[in-house]
């Protein structure tokens, strides 16, 4: 009888869809909606006239009414397991794009439909304990067929069973968490029995499996769904499937008589969460999301801390895994909701929206408890019309509620409220509720740092990659530009710190070749250690590069530091170490043999007066002596580029003069000597070439022989370029608004400012705007 | 006048932090915590009186006597001189801005009013945060009249000033022996050493007077006796603190209080005689040595000379070499470590000796057990909260690595290897005694020291971590190292989960709990380990 009626039903479609196939074609995607919702309603009519009691039976759980043999009996399990994911997708597909849905459709829900009309008579029976045609089995016949022929219609228009790779991996990865969320309450102890009968309370060990389960949950759907973060709309359908699936299984023992029982409906804080979830996700409601972000979460949390089912009751129990369903998702849903991105993060209104609707809601319950105690005295909505939660908190709770109470009677109606009780009750939820949003803020703060993280993670394995694939697996390890080689190249470097909106400096280039000393000049704050910085890797580029020997300090590190010694502008020693522990320890950095050591660090004590004291301890030298150390362990590898910055202050004349000559035998041996100060006649002494650096910017670069050839002292050169206002700093206040398209500063500046300049400086700081990129 | 305020508002500005002042938001939020932590402190001293008085562990009848309150008073009276004499001998000779304050055009003695006055600041704040909320909760549990708690804080403010100046005078002495010690170094470590010895065998005999069968509800009478024998010995014996307490509390007389009698304008005339005789003795005797001693440089003697020959080795180990020898030459970091390494096998040996004699059930058992976990836990994770700050002890010197050739991991992880030599060393002992006094079999034992030690390593690298993130300068002006208050929180946080895992373990049958802890403190392991490498690869060239 009902394979005529699914008969029927699967003429009667494609008949109406050839007699309006114009106007159906026109609007295929409203047909398909319209299908969808269809197919949902009758899923739920067939759902709430199912008998719960009956299924459990004929699926040999109760061991009492074996209708069927054992295979029937897992069969018709299966499908009834089956039959809800395949359903949800269904009614999912015309709302969303995704391709994961389609392939699901075409064949997920194609072959269920099959195999639920190969056995429709077995599920029908265990639907309602009987073969003959009722309502039950009319709808279950009804949505077989429409899920048939939805079935049949996304596979001869998607290609039939071709799928991608790609796809397939992906529906390989969901189909197990798909079935996995889709069990009906009854289907674990159908399959395991009743394992763990020594009761899920009072935090025993199944109890605590319970919870770790929950959190296992949340952590795994929020990793599962992270990389998916960028497409909200994905995350969206993938949670609206677990709610709905939530919201079927949290359905599971309802039917149509039981809506008529006042303490049956749906207004337990944590019940209302599974029909509110899903309309958020449905319908984009942002309020009354916010609602469930603050109470239910919370309601949530402490009902699965003190779970209100009977003592006795088993791991697999139905109650108790549809208990844990429900209770699992009312925590888990609205915190994947805000961690994915799906609604924005809560601000003080969404918080206040929360409340309102909180006090609603209380209101609400109020109300309806102490109407309905008059109908049924089981009655107690959000646990405050019986002393559930007062005999848990203790004696003077019970005090506090049984004391103050206030009765009335209306119409033959008693309402009894107990006012200070419930309104503690009130104020002890909001207050806790507050204290989520601290908890919530310390979770964005934990997820915030993470995502920066991995997204850091990500450039950095793509340079390391884009390297691997320039250069080969062997060309990491070898200067990266051969033009660079016995070089110092600094490329248009430019610098911000952290979050300023000034760059600290600005197109820097530099090139100094081998057997030079090259000076490196400006007033304090100028940018020059900024540069060397960059240079030695303490911090890095913003934009620009830098190549040590051909080695870029940026790709290649390691390769580049073994280039240079570095002496800072201030000593910075390990003081409870002595010299030599200390400059030993340096050249086991460097990997320096024991042989070129002894030869240079005896040299270099000896040149700089450091012998007495080399086996003390840092902490008992001079300013001077730590300086000495300082020069020393950058010399102990005999590296190809030594740069110094300030390198002379605090060293007695004789230590000076040493240093000079250190400096000038090192760049004689074909080195680069790099090195910076405010000792005008040294550098004029000392350098081949030299560069002024002000305001971040490089405004001058020359030649020694070329200022003596034009009879200029440096000295003279330097002052006229510090203090010529419109090199550097005059410029800056030139403004247009062309102003934002990018002109080289280098080039720029030597030829002095024309009108029109790009740059915007800040006079307090005195330093450069980030431009605008348009 | 007006210098003394400059040099006064100098001071006290660098002692204590005054930033939040800047902004209304903060400074509301300031005030906010501060009552809460005062409201917190006093709750707190409440229910520690309110369950003395409910066992009545001091009186028979509900009721706590004045003379518990005159211990407490005389203990933290002791506590108080001890750190204003040690914090005045550094305050007033060691400190380096004496260097500079000597150079202003001030009153010499203005300079070491300002000085003392800055202490004695510091030291009333330090009242309000504790002596104030305990005497508080007193009041309040002893329904002590409302004038009282206007009354006691006036009190204890005037009160200060007697272990500040006495401190003051003490700190003349302290600096002679402090100075003579580090002149002779060697003379500090063996009298170190003997006290130690002395505070060793002193424990030990204690516990071995520990007697077999403690029934504490058998013998509840004899031991109540012997606490109320005491308080009337201190009483007598210390009667001064005994009558100021009084005048601080009142008396009661039948079952009422009287805050005042003519014997509280006595007591408080001796008081202030008393600090006038300590202003006129600091006026003669700190004061000028104060002057005589800020000027003087206190440099390091290089001492004797041992020439030594330079050794090649693997940069990672030459690495892990030094970052050792550092910590060793730090006295702070090894008398810690040797602290630890003695104190916590002595309070595990004392818990169980406790625990062995009272004859307990199953739960207590459990109980016992898990405290043990709990004590080892806190005492080798207290020792390692100064690697919050190990690389920013280290200032420029610490950025400056990242100028070498190696990778981050090799440049981080020696700074830890000291940390990790001498947490092996403290759970070991502390392992030893816990496991020679209970039968946990082998198996158990070496499962046991495993998941301490892997909890002890987690805490390090979690808090190595919290310092490369978000390097302090230890020169900052505030006290508070937000970066150690991070790793004294983990350190709780670790050491009662880890108690309370184990107790829930436990209570599920004693089969698999070790391996199953064992599990669980390996994978914490592997995370923080995991953690740490991926954040330093990423963010050590951004540090």
């Amino acid at each position: 009888m009902n394979y005529i009626f699914f008969g029927a039903f699967l003429l009667l479609i494609p008949i109406l869809f050839f007699s309006l196939k114009k106007f159906i074609l026109k609007r295929i995607n409203l047909t398909l909606k319209i299908f969808s919702i269809f197919l949902a309603l009758c899923f739920f009519m067939r759902y709430f006239a199912t008998d719960t009691s009956l299924l459990e039976n004929v699926v040999g759980l109760t061991y009492q009414n074996p209708y069927s043999t054992s295979f029937e009996c897992f069969m018709v399990t299966l499908l009834v397991w089956l039959s809800i994911a395949s359903v949800v997708i269904l009614c999912m597909l015309p709302f969303f794009k995704y391709k994961i849905l389609r392939n699901f459709a075409k064949t997920f829900c194609l072959i269920v439909s099959i195999l639920n009309i190969a056995f429709m008579e077995q599920i029908i029976y265990s639907y309602t304990g009987t073969y003959e045609i009722n309502l039950c089995g009319a709808f279950f016949a009804i949505e077989v067929a429409v899920s048939f022929l939805y079935s049949i219609y996304i596979f001869a228009t998607e290609n039939y069973f071709k799928i991608p790779k790609k796809e397939l991996i992906e529906m390989a990865i969901a189909l197990p968490i798909v079935l996995l969320l889709s069990v009906p309450p009854f289907v674990p102890q159908a399959l395991f029995g009743n394992f763990g009968s020594m009761g899920t309370k009072d935090l025993s060990f199944y109890h605590r499996l319970y919870l770790y389960l929950t959190f296992i949950f949340l952590i795994g759907m929020y990793f599962l769904l992270k990389r998916k973060m960028k497409d909200k709309e994905y995350n969206r359908m993938a949670l609206l499937y677990i709610s709905l699936v939530g919201l079927i299984s949290y359905c599971y023992d309802y039917d149509f008589a039981r809506f008529l029982e006042p303490t049956r409906w749906p207004l337990h804080l944590c019940n209302t969460a599974m029909f509110i979830i899903p309309i958020c996700l449905m319908f984009k409601l942002e309020k009354l999301f916010y609602f469930t972000l603050f109470i239910n979460v919370l309601g949530a949390f402490l009902a699965m801390l003190i779970p209100n089912y009977a003592d006795a009751s088993g791991f697999f129990t139905p109650s108790i895994v549809r208990f844990w369903t429900n209770h699992s998702l009312a925590f888990s849903m609205p915190v994947l909701i805000i961690l994915l991105g799906i609604y924005e993060r809560p601000r003080l209104k969404h918080f206040k929206y929360s409340m309102i609707g909180f006090l609603i809601y209380f209101l609400l319950v109020l109300i309806i408890n102490a109407w309905f105690t008059n109908y049924d005295i089981n009655v107690d909505f959000f646990f405050i019309n019986s002393d559930f939660i007062a005999d848990k908190l203790g004696l003077w709770a019970e005090n506090l509620r049984d004391n103050f109470v206030w009765s009335f009677t209306i119409s033959g109606l008693t309402f009894t409220f107990y006012p200070l009780y419930q309104f503690l009750f009130f104020l002890v939820y909001v207050v806790l509720g507050l204290g989520m949003w601290f908890i919530y803020a310390f979770i964005f703060q934990i997820q915030d740092f993470y995502l920066k993280l991995e997204e850091k993670n990500k450039k950095y394995k793509l340079d390391e990659h884009a390297l691997c694939v320039k250069y080969g697996v062997k060309g990491v390890y070898e200067a990266v530009n051969k033009n660079s080689i016995d070089k110092l190249c600094v490329n248009g470097v430019y610098k911000q710190y952290g979050n300023s909106k000034y760059y600290s400096a600005y197109d820097v280039n530099l090139e100094v070749k081998a057997g030079e000393i090259f000076g490196f000049l400006g007033p304090n704050g100028a940018g020059k250690s900024t540069i060397i910085k960059c240079i030695v890797g303490i911090q890095p580029p913003t934009k620009g590069s830098i190549e040590i020997n051909g080695y870029d300090i940026e790709k290649q590190p390691l390769f580049a530091k073994e280039q240079f010694g570095f002496v800072p502008d201030h000593y910075a020693l390990y003081e409870n170490l002595t010299g030599r522990e200390f400059i030993n320890y340096i050249a086991d950095l460097y990997g320096v043999d024991k042989k070129s050591r002894d030869e240079r660090i005896n040299k270099y004590i000896k040149i700089l007066a450091l012998e007495d004291a080399f086996d003390n301890k840092i902490k008992t030298y001079s300013h001077g002596m730590k300086q000495k150390v300082a020069i020393i362990s950058a010399l102990v590898h005999n590296p190809k580029v030594w740069i110094l910055d300030e390198p002379l202050t605090g060293l007695d004349p004789n230590s000076i003069f040493q240093v000079k000559e250190c400096m000038k035998e090192h760049a004689k041996n074909g080195n680069i000597v790099f090195f910076s100060s405010h000792i005008i006649d040294i550098v004029e002494k000392l350098c081949d070439r030299i560069s002024i650096i002000k305001k971040g910017r490089i405004v001058a670069s020359t030649s020694l022989e070329e200022l003596k050839a034009k009879k200029i002292s440096l000295e003279q050169y330097y002052l006229n370029i510090i203090n010529d206002d419109q090199i550097g700093s005059k410029a800056m206040r030139v403004e247009s608004k062309k102003e934002k398209e990018e002109v080289p500063a280098s080039k720029f500046f030597a030829k002095k400012i024309k009108k029109g300049s790009i740059v915007k400086e800040n006079y307090t700081t005195n330093e450069f705007e980030v431009r605008n990129k348009k | 006048m007006s210098k003394l305020k400059t040099l006064f508002l100098m001071q006290v500005k660098e002692k204590i932090d005054f930033s939040f002042l800047k902004s209304k938001k903060k400074t509301t939020f300031k005030v906010i915590f501060s009552i809460l932590g005062f409201a917190v402190i006093t709750a707190l001293a409440y229910v520690v009186l309110f369950l003395c008085q409910y066992l009545n562990l001091f009186s028979a009848i509900n009721h706590i006597p004045i003379s518990v309150m005159s211990v407490v008073f005389f203990i933290m009276f002791i506590l108080n001189l001890l750190t204003c004499t040690v914090g005045l001998s550094k305050t007033l000779y060691y400190s380096k801005d004496n260097q500079i304050l000597i150079t202003y055009p001030v009153n010499a003695n203005a300079l070491f009013l300002s000085k003392m006055l800055v202490y004695y600041i510091y030291e009333v704040k330090k009242n309000f945060s504790f002596i104030i909320p305990v005497f508080f909760a007193y009041g309040l549990i002893s329904s002590l009249p409302f004038l009282y708690f206007i009354w006691f804080p006036i009190m204890i403010t005037i009160f200060t000033l007697i272990p500040v100046l006495f401190g003051a005078i003490l700190s003349f002495p302290v600096y002679f022996i402090l100075r003579f010690f580090n002149r002779y170094p060697i003379i500090k470590v063996i009298l170190l050493m003997l006290i130690l010895a002395g505070v060793i065998a002193l424990v030990v005999l204690a516990i071995n007077a520990i007697p077999e069968d403690i029934n504490l509800i058998r013998s509840w009478s004899v031991v109540s006796q012997a606490i109320r024998n005491f308080l009337s010995f201190f009483s007598d014996k210390f009667f001064v603190f005994y009558a100021i307490t009084i005048f601080l509390c009142g008396r009661f007389e039948g079952m009422q209080s009287v805050l005042f009698t003519e014997y509280s304008y006595i007591v408080l005339l001796i008081m202030l005689a008393v600090i006038l005789v300590l202003i006129g003795l600091n006026y003669l005797i700190s004061r000028p040595l104060y002057l005589k001693m800020a000027s003087k440089q206190f440099e390091f003697d290089s001492g004797k000379t041992v020439k030594r020959n330079n050794v090649a080795r693997n940069g990672f180990l030459s690495s892990c070499i030094n970052e050792t020898k550092k910590a060793l030459r730090d006295t702070n970091v090894l008398s810690t470590t040797l602290a630890t390494i003695i104190l916590a096998p002595i309070s595990i040996l004392l818990l169980n000796t406790i625990y062995a004699a009272i004859n307990t059930r199953m739960m207590g058992e459990y109980l016992a057990i898990s405290f043990n976990i709990l004590i080892i836990l806190l005492f080798a994770l207290a020792h390692n909260i100064n690697v919050s700050s190990i690389y920013s002890k280290d200032g420029e010197a610490w950025i400056l690595n990242k100028t070498k050739p190696c990778r981050p991991m090799e440049l981080m992880l020696p700074y830890l290897c000291y940390n990790f030599i001498a947490s092996t060393l403290i759970v070991i002992a502390s392992t030893s005694v816990f496991l020679v006094s209970t039968n946990l079999g082998s198996g158990n034992c070496v499962l046991i020291f495993f998941i301490l030690l892997f909890l002890v390593y987690a805490h390090i690298i979690w808090s190595a971590e919290i310092d490369f993130l978000n390097p302090r300068s230890i020169k900052s002006q505030s006290n508070v190292n937000p970066n150690e208050v991070k790793s004294i929180l983990l350190t709780f946080a670790i050491s009662l989960l880890s108690f309370g895992i184990t107790i829930f373990f436990l209570l599920d049958g004693m089969s698999g709990v070790w391996l199953k802890l064992f599990f669980f403190a390996l994978a914490f392991l592997v995370l923080r380990c995991w953690l740490f490498y991926y954040k330093a690869r990423i963010m050590f060239k951004e540090i």
